[in-house]
C-alpha cells in the first residue's frame, strides 16, 4: 500500500512540476542564449559594474551593415535602401549612418549659443601658454576669411567673427575610422571602392531566439534584395545579435545531436540487453522526470535556462538512466520468488549513496560566483534526484512483476572480464603497475597548459568573424570590451575629471594614430573649463589694448559684431550636460554617460587601440578614473577560479575518502577510491600527452569523474561480499556506456569548453568503468557457479 | 561603433573649398546665362571644353576678391596658379598673406607660411575625393564629370564663352547657387555665388601654356603626402 501512495504522491508532484513549467515557459522568453549571462560580475567594483549595465545593453543591441560598391552613386544608393529598409522594420528603435538637415540643425541649435566658451584645443593652447597667443589666434581666424575652407561660414560670421564655432566642430575627436560624412551618408573609400555605414539599435535585447531569427530574417531579404538591385555589391555586417544567433543555432543542433543521440543509444543498450519493450519505455520515465524537474528547478531559481546548460543537460540523460539500468539488471538476473520491491530493496542502497555523492557533488558547483555552473548545477542535481525518484516511486508498481532469470550477453561478457580480477588482485605486479601509472601521470602534471581564455566559451562563426575583421579595418577597431571609467561628485565633477584623464591619455599616446578616445566632455566641456575659456578670451582681447575692437574694424566688421562678442563673453553662458543628453544631437553618444551611481555620477571613455601596460599607467596616476577590459578582468577571474578548483578537486577526494573511510575502513575505502583517481590522473596524463590546455571547466569535468566514478565502485561495494557481482557490474557497463555516449556526443561539440569538458568526463568515465571492480569482493567475482554452491 | 562624432557639418563644410578656390573683381556675366541650359552633346560645349583641353599645362597670376556680407569691405588676395591636367592644382596666395594650396586627384595639402597646416589624403575622406574630382573637372574643362553634379548653361559672347553651373545635389545647393566660368582659348574667370549671397570672383591674368609639360620645380609643387 506504501508503494502505491509513493507512486500517487510522485506522480502528483510530476503534474505540479509540468504545469509550472508550462506555466513558467509561455509567460515569456525563457531560453537565454547570452554567453556573459555565464559569467560573474568582473567583481572589479559592484557601483561601478551596475552603472556599466545600461552600457553594456546598448553595445549588445547594435547591428552595423555596411554596402560597398565601386561605384560612388550605387554605393550610395544601396545605402539609402538599407537605411530605408532599416528605419521601415519594426525591429529597430534608432538608424544611426544618415546625416541629415535635421542633425545639423540641433547641432547648431545645441552649441551655437555657448561658442565662446567651447575653444578648441589649440585656440586654449594659444591663448594660455603663448606670449604672442592672442594675435596668433586673431591671424588664424584673418587667414580662415582668405582662406577656401572657412567660406562656408561667412554667415556666421556677425555672431562668430573668430570662427570659434567652426573650429570647435571640425576638433570634435570621429571615431568611425575611415568614415567620414558625405553627401548625407557616412562613407569611406577603400580598396577601390565606395562604402556606405549604418547602424542600427534592436528594440529588444538580442538574446531571445525570437528578435535573432527576425532580424536573420531581415537580413538574408535585405542583402538578397540588394545584391539583385546592385550588381557587385559587397554586404558586411557584424553585430552581437549576429553572433548570438550563429551560437544559439549550433548549439540548438549540438544540443539536438546529443539529445538524440544519447537517446538512441539508450533504447539500442535496453533493446540489445534486456529483450523486452517495457523496460524501454519505463526507461523513459525517470529520464522525463529528470529533465522536467530540472528544467522547472532552473526556471524558478534563474527565470532563464541557458543554451549551455541545456547542452550539459543533454549530456544528463546518460546519468539518468543509472539508476533504471540497477533496476532492470536486477529483474533481469533475479529467480522466483522475485517482486520488483524486492529488487528495489537490493539496489537501494547503492543508488541512495550514489544519488547522494553525485548532488553533493553538484552542490560543490553552487558555491562558484560562476551563474552559468550554478545553472548547470540546479540543473543536474535536481535532474538526478527527480529520476532517482521516479525509480524508486513508480518502478515497485510499474515493473513486470515477475523476475527473468536470464542471462544477457552483457552480463556473460562482463562476469568474464570480472573473474580476471581475483587473479589480477593477487599479483603484486598488479599493484606496482597502478602505482606507475599514477607515477607517471604526477610527472606529467607539469607539463600541462592551461588557458584560462573567455574566448574558449565562443566559437565564433567564421564568415561572421571575417566580416567583423573587415568592418574593424574600415571603422578603427571598437570593441566595447576595453574602457575607461571616470567618476565625480557631481556632474560637473565627473566631467572635469574626464578632462584631465582625456588630458593625459592624448599626451601619453597621442603620437599612435591607432589609438583613439573619446567621451562625453568632448562634446560638452566641464563648467570649469567653459569658464576658463571665457576668462581666457577676455583677458587677452577685451584688455587695455583694445585688441579685438583693433582687428574687428581693420577687416571691416559692422560695430554691432564687437558689442556682441563683448556681451557674449561677460554673460558667460554655460552648456551643461544635461541640455547636451536631451538634445537629437548626443543620441549616439549618450550612452557614454552612465548618469547617477550609489555614490555619485560616472561616464566612460570610449577607447580604441593602446597597449594594455600603457593604459594601466594611466589608471595607476589617475584616482577617479579605472580601466576596464572586460577580457582581461574575465580571464583572471577564470584563472583564479582554475586555482581554486583544482583544489577543488583534491578536496573533493580527500572528503570522499575520508566518508569511504568511516563506512569501509582503509583497505576497501582505498580500493573504491583507486579507480576515479586513476581515471582522473589518466585524464591529466592525456591533456599532457595530447598538448590539450586545461581550465576551469576541464577540472570541473574531474569533479563529475570523481562523482559519477565513485558510484561505480560502490555499487561493488554495496553489492556486499555474498551477492554476485555479474550483475551489478552488467549495471555499471550499462551505466558507463550511456554516460561515455552523451559525453562522447558533447565532445564533438563546437565550443571549446564543451569539447574539453566532454572529453575529460568520458575518457575519465572509461578509465573508472575498466578499473570499477578493483572494489569488488573477490569471491563475488568467481563466477554463478561459486554463487550456485551457496 | 560609435557613429555619433561624425555628425558634423562634414559634407557642407568642406564644399566650401570649392568656393574659396575663386576669385576676383571680374567682368559682368550676360544675364541670359543661368536661363539658357545646355546638353552635354552641344556642340558649343564640345568645343569650348575640348579647346581647354588642349593645354595640359597652364600657369597664370590670380586676383581673388571675396565679398563678404557681414564685411564692409571685400578681401583681396592675389598670387600665382598652376595647373596641370594630369597632375593638379598648385595655388599659391602671395598677397597678404602667404598660403599655398595643393589639390591633386591624391589629396590636398595646405602650407602657411612653408608650415603644413593641413593634408588630407583622398582616400580617408570620400567629400574629399568628389571635391577634388569635381574641382579638377572644372580647370581641366571634363564636361562629363561636371555634368554629373551641375546642371549646365552656356552663352557664346563675342570670342569669350560664359559657361554656368547649378548644382544638382541637394548639399550642395545648401552653399551654393551657382558658378560661372568665363574664357575663351583658356579659363579666365570664375565666379562663386553662395547661397548666402556672399560672391568670389576669382581671375586669371598673364595665362602661359609652354612648355606644355611641367619643369621639375613645378611638378614639386604638386606634391601631395597622400599618395
Amino acid at each position: 500500500m506504501a508503494e502505491r501512495t509513493r507512486f500517487r504522491i510522485w506522480t502528483a508532484c510530476c503534474v505540479v512540476a509540468a504545469l509550472t513549467a508550462a506555466w513558467l515557459m509561455l509567460r515569456g522568453p525563457w531560453l537565454e542564449t547570452n554567453l556573459l549571462a555565464l559569467l560573474p560580475a568582473t567583481e572589479k567594483d559592484p557601483v561601478v559594474e551596475k552603472a556599466l549595465r545600461g552600457y553594456a545593453t546598448y553595445l549588445s543591441r547594435k547591428w552595423v551593415v555596411t554596402v560597398g560598391h565601386h561605384d560612388e552613386e550605387q554605393a550610395l544608393a544601396a545605402g539609402q535602401a538599407v537605411y530605408q529598409a532599416m528605419t521601415n522594420s519594426p525591429l529597430f528603435e534608432q538608424v544611426d549612418g544618415r546625416i541629415d538637415d535635421q542633425q545639423e540643425q540641433a547641432f547648431y541649435q545645441l552649441y551655437f549659443p555657448y561658442r565662446f566658451g567651447l575653444l578648441d584645443a589649440e585656440a586654449r593652447r594659444l591663448l594660455s601658454h603663448d606670449h604672442d597667443g592672442a594675435d596668433r589666434l586673431l591671424q588664424r581666424s584673418e587667414r580662415a576669411l582668405y582662406s577656401p575652407i572657412a567660406t562656408g561660414w561667412a554667415n556666421l560670421l556677425p555672431q562668430d567673427p573668430l570662427l570659434l564655432m567652426p573650429h570647435f566642430w571640425q576638433e570634435l575627436p570621429r571615431p568611425s575610422g575611415r568614415f567620414s560624412p558625405h553627401r548625407g551618408f557616412l562613407t569611406a573609400r577603400y580598396q577601390d571602392q565606395w562604402f556606405v555605414l549604418l547602424s542600427a539599435t534592436l528594440k529588444d535585447e538580442p538574446f531571445s531566439p525570437r528578435v535573432q531569427n527576425a532580424v536573420a530574417a531581415f537580413q538574408e531579404k535585405l542583402q538578397a534584395d540588394l545584391q539583385q538591385q546592385f550588381a557587385g555589391l559587397q554586404f558586411t555586417e557584424t553585430g552581437l545579435v549576429r553572433y548570438a544567433h550563429a551560437g544559439t543555432q549550433s548549439a540548438q543542433g549540438e544540443i539536438t545531436t546529443i539529445g538524440v543521440g544519447s537517446m538512441l543509444g539508450v533504447v539500442l543498450l535496453v533493446l540489445s540487453v534486456f529483450r523486452s519493450v517495457r523496460p524501454l519505455w519505463m526507461a523513459l520515465l525517470p529520464i522525463g522526470a529528470g529533465l522536467l524537474f530540472a528544467q522547472t528547478a532552473c526556471l524558478l531559481i534563474f527565470g532563464r535556462v541557458h543554451l549551455l546548460t541545456l547542452g550539459v543537460g543533454a549530456g544528463l540523460i546518460g546519468i539518468c538512466i543509472d539508476y533504471s539500468f540497477h533496476f532492470f539488471t536486477e529483474q533481469t538476473v533475479a529467480k522466483a520468488p522475485w517482486t520488483p520491491r524486492d529488487g528495489l530493496a537490493h539496489i537501494f542502497p547503492g543508488i541512495t549513496f550514489g544519488m547522494i555523492t553525485s548532488v553533493l557533488g553538484y552542490a560543490g558547483l553552487l558555491a562558484t560566483p560562476f551563474p552559468g555552473l550554478q545553472q548547470m548545477a540546479v540543473f543536474s542535481g535536481v535532474g538526478l534526484a527527480a529520476a532517482y525518484a521516479a525509480v524508486v516511486c513508480w518502478f515497485p508498481v510499474l515493473a513486470d512483476p515477475t523476475p527473468r532469470d536470464r542471462r544477457p550477453w552483457l552480463l556473460t561478457a562482463g562476469g568474464r572480464y570480472l573473474r580476471l580480477w581475483p587473479w589480477l588482485k593477487r599479483q603484486p605486479l598488479g599493484l606496482a603497475v597502478l602505482l606507475v601509472w599514477a607515477a607517471t601521470a604526477l610527472l606529467f602534471l607539469r607539463r600541462i597548459k592551461v588557458d584560462d581564455d573567455i574566448r574558449s566559451l565562443q566559437h565564433p562563426a567564421p564568415h561572421l568573424k571575417q566580416q567583423e575583421t573587415f568592418l574593424r579595418e574600415l571603422t578603427g577597431g571598437f570593441d566595447g570590451n576595453r574602457f575607461f571609467i571616470v567618476e565625480g561628485e557631481t556632474p560637473a565633477l565627473t566631467l572635469r575629471n574626464e578632462e584631465q584623464l582625456l588630458t593625459e591619455l592624448r599626451t601619453r599616446l597621442g603620437d599612435r594614430t591607432d589609438v583613439f578616445v573619446q567621451g562625453v566632455s568632448d562634446f560638452v566641456p566641464s563648467p570649469w573649463l567653459q569658464r576658463r575659456n571665457y576668462r581666457l578670451l577676455r583677458d587677452t582681447l577685451l584688455g587695455d589694448d583694445h585688441r579685438l575692437e583693433v582687428f574687428l574694424s581693420r577687416l571691416g566688421f559692422e560695430s554691432e559684431v564687437m558689442a556682441g562678442v563683448r556681451a557674449r563673453l561677460t554673460e558667460e553662458k554655460v552648456l551643461d550636460l544635461d541640455q547636451w543628453l536631451a538634445s537629437p544631437a548626443s543620441a549616439p553618444l549618450r550612452h557614454l554617460w552612465l548618469g547617477e551611481t550609489e555614490r555619485g555620477f560616472a561616464t566612460v571613455v570610449f577607447l580604441s587601440g593602446g597597449d594594455t601596460a600603457a593604459l594601466e599607467a594611466v589608471e595607476g596616476q589617475d584616482k577617479h578614473a579605472a580601466f576596464v577590459d572586460k577580457v582581461r578582468d574575465t580571464n583572471q577571474l577564470f584563472e583564479r577560479y582554475r586555482k581554486l578548483a583544482s583544489q577543488w578537486v583534491v578536496a573533493g577526494y580527500v572528503l570522499i575518502f575520508l566518508l569511504l573511510l568511516k563506512r569501509y575502513g582503509l583497505y576497501r575505502g582505498a580500493l573504491i577510491l583507486t579507480p576515479p583517481l586513476l581515471a582522473a590522473l589518466s585524464v591529466l596524463l592525456f591533456l599532457a600527452l595530447s598538448g590539450l590546455p586545461l581550465n576551469l571547466f576541464g577540472l570541473l569535468g574531474l569533479l563529475l569523474v570523481l562523482g559519477i566514478g565513485v558510484d561505480y565502485t560502490l555499487f561493488f561495494a554495496e553489492t556486499g561480499a555474498t551477492r554476485d557481482h555479474d550483475a551489478t557490474f552488467m549495471a555499471i557497463i550499462l551505466s558507463a556506456c550511456t554516460t561515455i555516449l552523451s559525453f562522447g556526443l558533447l565532445a564533438l561539440s563546437e565550443t571549446p569548453v564543451l569539447r574539453l569538458f566532454g572529453t575529460t568526463v568520458w575518457l575519465g568515465i572509461s578509465v573508472a568503468l575498466v578499473l570499477s571492480p578493483i572494489a569488488g569482493y573477490s569471491q563475488a567475482m568467481t563466477g554463478p557457479e561459486q554463487e550456485d554452491k551457496t | 561603433m560609435n557613429l555619433g562624432a561624425s555628425r558634423r557639418r562634414g559634407p557642407a563644410s568642406l564644399w566650401f573649398w570649392f568656393l574659396a578656390a575663386t576669385l576676383s573683381l571680374g567682368a559682368q556675366p550676360p544675364a541670359a546665362l543661368m536661363d539658357t541650359p545646355v546638353t552635354l552633346d552641344n556642340a558649343a560645349l564640345t568645343a569650348v571644353t575640348e579647346r581647354m583641353q588642349q593645354s595640359p599645362v597652364v600657369r597664370a597670376r590670380f586676383e581673388q576678391e571675396k565679398t563678404i556680407k557681414a564685411l564692409r569691405r571685400p578681401l583681396r588676395s592675389s598670387g600665382r596658379f598652376l595647373f596641370a591636367r594630369d597632375h593638379g592644382l598648385h595655388w599659391h596666395t602671395l598677397q597678404p598673406f602667404d598660403s599655398q594650396l595643393v589639390i591633386t586627384g591624391k589629396g590636398m595639402l595646405q602650407k602657411e607660411n612653408g608650415e603644413i597646416t593641413l593634408d588630407i589624403n583622398v582616400e580617408e575622406r570620400p567629400v574629399v575625393h568628389s571635391f577634388t574630382n569635381v574641382f579638377l573637372a572644372l580647370f581641366a574643362g571634363n564636361k562629363e564629370t561636371l555634368g554629373k553634379t551641375f546642371d549646365l548653361y552656356m552663352v557664346q559672347e563675342g570670342k569669350h564663352w560664359w559657361l554656368g553651373l547649378k548644382p544638382k545635389q541637394r548639399l550642395l545647393k545648401k552653399v551654393m547657387d551657382h558658378i560661372k566660368l568665363k574664357g575663351d582659348q583658356h579659363l579666365e574667370e570664375i565666379h562663386f555665388v553662395e547661397t548666402g549671397g556672399n560672391v568670389t570672383v576669382m581671375k586669371l591674368s598673364g595665362i602661359a601654356v609652354d612648355p606644355p609639360r611641367l619643369t621639375a620645380e613645378e611638378a614639386a609643387l604638386l606634391q601631395v603626402s597622400g599618395g
